[in-house]
């Protein structure tokens, strides 16, 4: 009977808050000097939250595809439960009752305001910024491999290199910045090279040492059935410094964000860090809110796609722990 | 008949900085001609893997020679196929990878690769089922047997066994000795197994060498005279329970000074 009443509980909570969100928005007046011109964006994101909510619940309850069971939906409403007590605590003390500075502030409802009414110039500069961190990450990564599995490879040059790279790597790449911008055709050349050194060092670090200390029994069984260093190096080494590669891979994509904020918050005329930073001039922080969504909703897509990719490529591994 | 393998006056330190430890193998001769299953027994230490390996390519040695079919051995090769006592598949291959590593790397035509694992496959008595498995999900007999299929679908000149039965349960290695018999009776394919299983280094050999304690020699040889069809031989068959015995005393009066040797050079 518990389990029951819990899973009821977890399965209600969302949808309270929306609709106690919903209430307090339409229902109580606002405080915020500045007139809202539009609560329609909020409310329709509400609304369409408890919908789609309900919708998977009715999946999960009547078993219509198998990777969405109960348990994962209500997993997921418990996430949604947490950022909505945010959404209605913050419209409450910002915008409702006299806690929070409204200037500083905002309220859930200016943020989606400006989310669609700024729409088309946060797309531009979402685009604008995704394009220089894929140039920039895939570049500081695919160098990273290579000469990861080279160096480490190569024993009288990992003996060399890696300590002068473990000495270099620590220094954050933001301060190149000046060189890079110099040095650099454009900004946006610039703004690649410092998120590729970002994402170089760690796939670097963790794939040179990986291959360094690769089962050299693995190795010699590769080499007695024919295999010469080319194949060696592809179809043994790299496969097998997979686990620390995309370890490496992923604090690379980490560094490679906030190098991409950083870079364009310096130098760029274009992009999400450097709109952050004109509308905090203007004191527009609603707008900047907003942009801070977008970078959040970014950061989650690109370690959902991070994590699917890691799971394919790890399949052969047996999770001893899970 | 030519020799396969001609070892003359073999020396391998492991530490060459220092000679005076671990002197692995001193002086050591041995040949093996074309066509011939020998088996390599002796007690702990006694450098018998080590001399695998040298024959295989993997270690470098300090003194004396080492010919394969007349040609100095300087690096593993596929034409020396090895299978060792702890398999050592790739765990990120499935089994038909596996099994096709050899052929692949060394680019041998799509056809023949498909020809190559149907003929092993069938001879390892592995479905197609398992193919598509990861060896990390297998059992140690599976494994090993797919270990014995990559090699066998290289077509190696020779066949070097480094205790490959060790960790496997009866069925498995009966299995896995069969096959290799059979293998010898049909293609004559020259076969080294190390073992330090007395009884195995009897039942499957035509030559057992023994070898002293460390650092090692051949003590002596004996020629195993059973038919040739050996795996229908009974295990209680009194002129191979003879051999056996043999082959133990040889064994035997290695050990003592074996024990002595670790006792001087501990690790």
């Amino acid at each position: 009977m518990n389990e029951i009443r819990n899973r009821a509980l977890r399965a209600a909570l969302p949808h309270i808050l929306i609709w106690a969100t919903v209430a307090i928005i339409t229902l109580l007046p606002d405080i915020q000097a500045v007139a809202i011109e539009t609560k329609v964006p909020i409310l329709a994101f509400l609304v369409g939250a408890s919908v789609f909510m309900t919708l998977l619940l009715g999946i999960g309850a009547t078993k219509i595809f198998k990777k969405l069971s109960i348990t994962r939906v209500l997993n997921f409403y418990d996430i949604c439960s947490i950022f909505l007590t945010i959404v209605f605590v913050w419209e409450l003390l910002a915008n409702k009752f006299p806690v929070l500075d409204p200037m500083i502030f905002t309220c859930p409802t200016r943020v989606f305001q400006a989310l669609v009414v700024k729409a088309p110039i946060l797309l531009d500069s979402a685009i604008s910024s995704m394009f220089l961190l894929v140039c920039g990450y895939f570049l500081g990564i695919i160098v990273g491999i290579v000469t990861g599995i080279v160096v480490g490879w190569f024993k009288v040059l990992f003996r060399v290199v890696y300590p002068v790279a473990k000495l270099i790597a620590p220094i954050p790449p933001v301060v190149y910045i000046p060189f890079a911008l110099v040095l650099l055709p454009s900004v946006m050349y610039a703004a690649i090279f410092i998120i590729a050194l970002g994402a170089f060092w760690p796939t670097f670090a963790n794939v040179c040492f990986a291959t360094h200390n690769v089962d050299r029994r693995v190795i010699e069984a590769a080499k007695m059935l024919g295999a010469k260093t080319g194949t060696i190096l592809r179809r043994v080494i790299l496969p097998s410094v997979l686990p620390e590669l995309f370890a490496g891979i992923f604090i690379g994509l980490i560094l490679a964000f906030i190098m991409l904020e950083v870079a364009e918050m310096v130098g760029a005329s274009s992009g999400l860090g450097f709109y952050i930073l004109s509308q905090r001039l203007l004191n527009h922080y609603d707008v900047v809110a907003a942009i801070i969504v977008v970078v959040g909703i970014l950061v989650v897509i690109c370690t959902v796609v991070f994590d699917y990719v890691e799971a394919r490529a790890l399949k052969w591994k047996v999770r001893l722990g899970a | 008949m030519t020799n396969v393998i001609e070892a003359t006056k073999l020396k391998k330190l492991f530490r060459p900085d220092d000679p005076s430890r671990l002197l692995a193998i001193d002086g050591f001769d041995f040949e093996m001609k074309e066509g011939e299953f020998v088996t390599l027994i002796g007690p702990t230490g006694c450098g018998k893997t080590t001399f695998l390996r040298i024959v295989a390519g993997f270690e470098d040695i300090q003194g004396g020679q080492i010919l394969f079919k007349g040609k100095p051995v300087e690096a593993p090769d596929a034409k020396r196929g090895v299978i060792f006592q702890d398999i050592r598949l790739f765990p990120w291959m499935t089994v038909r990878d596996n099994i096709l590593f050899g052929v692949k790397s060394r680019g041998i035509k799509a056809e023949e690769q498909k020809q190559k694992l149907k003929e092993t496959m069938e001879l390892m008595q592995l479905d197609n089922e398992a193919l598509n498995m990861y060896p990390d999900r297998l059992s140690t007999g599976m494994r090993q047997r797919i270990g014995v299929a990559r090699v066998l679908a290289n077509s190696p000149d020779i066949i070097l066994l480094d205790e490959p039965l060790n960790s496997l349960d009866w069925v498995t290695r009966d299995y896995i000795q069969t096959t290799f018999l059979k293998l010898w009776h049909e293609t004559k394919k020259p076969i080294l197994f190390v073992t330090h299983n007395i009884p195995e280094a009897v039942f499957v050999a035509q030559k057992v060498v023994v070898m002293t304690a460390r650092p090692g020699k051949t003590k002596s040889v004996v020629n195993v005279d059973l038919p040739e069809r050996r795996w229908e031989l009974r295990r209680d068959n009194d002129h191979y329970l003879d051999l056996v015995k043999t082959t133990s005393r040889l064994v035997e009066d290695e050990l003592s000074k074996a024990r002595e040797v670790e006792k001087v050079v501990g690790y």
